[in-house]
């Protein structure tokens, strides 16, 4: 499986697709719930859907009994949930690795020790 | 007080004439918003590669019509998708690949049909057939440039050959009757 590139909108989808990982989700509700404009959900979707981290259906309604077309629904994969979590774990670790180094260095006219 | 009498009537006109503007505006709006966005949702399906389009075509008409009751933010929904056409295009195994080797193939085609029709193997109208054929297969923005350089010269040859055969025609009539 090939590990898509974590860009913000990414970590924002996998963030909110973690909160309940068998929970099935439309576009537009992704949108609102990561608070990302549709410009940049769909290709973010696409992203994941290509790694096999997402699969995707139609929504299990009839459309004449719900008065509109069916919707395409998301759903994180069984390996696309535990390959997100390890990629936002090491993220995270990344980031307070960061944090650590910036709050040891030395700061401006400080000498290194 | 018949200046304010007035006054009062004017206010009261321009305000009940406001009101019913800004309502018929309103419903012009309503009315248009929902075209306007099938109209961007469409366009942005035509960047996606041809064998992507209808999935998505389809999944952006239901999230359009699922939010048939809020006019506006449908229509943010459909200009982010326009918006976001080109990347999804690029994510989705790039587009131009399919359509470029289309491209190509149609290219190649029409140099074929050209080279027979000036070989004498194939009429032009034949030519014009097979041309329009190899057309189809190509994406939007691809016909136009296939249109332009390749039909627009089969066609101005047909034009050309006749006015060439009626000539020919005429001059075979005035030798006979000269003869």
């Amino acid at each position: 499986m090939i590990e898509p590139q974590l860009t913000p909108q990414v970590i924002a989808l996998l963030e909110v697709m973690l909160r309940d990982p068998t929970d099935p989700w439309h576009g537009f509700e992704l949108c609102k719930e990561a608070g990302l404009k549709s410009g940049t959900v769909y290709p973010a979707l696409a992203r994941l859907e290509r790694a096999g981290w997402l699969d995707s259906e139609w929504e299990d309604v009839d459309p004449s009994l719900a008065g509109r077309p069916r919707r395409r629904l998301y759903r994180l994969s069984g390996t696309g949930e535990a390959a997100a979590r390890g990629a936002l774990d090491r993220l995270m670790q990344q980031v307070q690795r960061a944090r650590l180094a910036g709050r040891n260095a030395p700061r401006l006219g400080e000498e290194p020790a | 007080m018949i200046g304010f009498a007035l006054s009062v009537v004017l206010i009261a006109f321009v305000y009940i004439v406001g009101r019913v503007a800004v309502a018929l505006l309103t419903d012009e709006l309503r009315g248009w918003i929902p075209l306007l966005c099938r109209l961007l949702v469409n366009a942005a399906a035509r960047r996606l590669p041809p064998r992507e389009r209808a999935r998505w075509l389809k999944e952006w008409r239901a999230e359009l019509a699922a939010k048939a009751d809020r006019p506006l933010s449908a229509l943010m929904y459909a200009i982010g998708v326009h918006h976001s056409a080109k990347a999804l295009a690029a994510e989705l195994g790039v587009a131009s690949d399919e359509d470029s080797s289309l491209a190509t193939a149609a290219s190649r085609r029409a140099q074929e049909v050209n080279v027979q029709y000036h070989e004498g193997y194939i009429t032009s109208e034949e030519m014009r057939e097979a041309l329009r054929a190899s057309m189809g297969l190509l994406a939007r923005r691809d016909r136009v440039r296939f249109f332009v350089k390749w039909m627009v010269p089969a066609y101005w040859w047909a034009v050309r050959h006749y006015f060439v055969w009626r000539r020919y025609h005429r001059e075979q009539k005035r030798a006979r009757r000269n003869s």
